[in-house]
């Protein structure tokens, strides 16, 4: 996982902003794996993944010429990813309104098995695969964006509108989740998640 | 804790195909961008400036002709 710098992140806006197709292809290259992930992982649903993901960059692409000179592309796009999601999910409840384990905006999820099973190659990815999995929504998507995506809790706050206060509690509350799912063989992953949600 | 994660692939048939829906949507705004932006025609220049100061002349002697007939005596 590659991040760009500050500097080439200021000339793609700006290139992007005047509707450059290159910068459109660099910036899909940076983000559109992290976006995948992070939107698969939050929908547990690799097709609903796919599907928010191309609407993620149909949106993108038509508010690029309103972006500001400094917009930050990563916080930006994980935002619009982030609130498909959440409308995807709205639009779920209704459809689904007999769901009476549906609590506020999120609903628990598909009973149906997980697409990374599939994918998994390592136990200690399987057993932390399944620990983000089994998380509540809201605090999926807070430890997605801090320890997965490296952003900054208060950037994740932004992204989830939500306060830093209450980001910080999420991710207090997903990390003592998490820690229940791994045992003492995954001690670094621990450690590290520690270190990046406190 | 990403490199303990295994890393999940989106289709990339389905990606190329998002790539150029975008590549659609920009050159469309481009060209709407150009068009409102893009120079005219030097001969439509001319032609204007000249039909302006067509106007003008038209407006400034009849102004002249107005002022001559208020102060010249009955």
């Amino acid at each position: 996982m590659t991040f760009m710098d500050r500097e080439s992140e200021l000339e793609l806006v700006a290139r992007i902003r005047a509707g450059d197709a290159g910068a459109f292809d660099a910036i899909h290259a940076e983000f559109n794996g992290r976006l995948f992930n992070f939107l698969a992982r939050l929908s547990r649903r690799r097709e609903v993944a796919e599907d928010l993901l191309d609407e993620t960059w149909l949106r993108f692409v038509d508010r690029a010429h309103k972006l500001t000179p400094d917009t930050r592309l990563g916080p930006f796009l994980f935002t619009v990813a982030r609130n498909l999601y959440v409308s995807y999910c709205r639009a779920r409840m209704l459809e689904d309104a007999q769901s009476a384990d549906a609590i506020g905006l999120w609903p628990l999820g598909s009973p149906a098995p997980s697409p990374f099973e599939s994918t998994v190659a390592s136990e200690t990815g399987r057993r932390l695969d399944e620990a983000i999995a089994a998380l509540p929504a809201a605090h999926r998507e807070a430890l997605l964006l801090v320890a997965v995506e490296g952003m900054k809790p208060a950037e994740a706050a932004a992204v989830c509108a939500i306060t830093p206060e209450a980001m910080r509690q999420r991710l207090s509350r997903a990390r003592a989740a998490v820690a229940r799912h791994l045992d003492e063989s995954d001690n670094t992953i621990l450690v590290h998640l520690k270190a990046v949600t406190t | 804790m990403s490199e303990s994660l295994p890393l999940l692939t989106p289709n990339a048939s389905r990606g190329a195909r998002t790539i150029a829906r975008c590549h659609d949507r920009l050159a469309t705004r481009r060209r709407r961008i150009e068009a409102r932006t893009r120079p005219s025609n030097p001969r439509t220049i001319v032609a204007e400036r000249l039909f302006i100061s067509g106007l003008c002349v038209v407006y400034l002697i009849s102004m002249a002709a107005n002022v001559l007939s208020a102060i010249s005596p009955p």
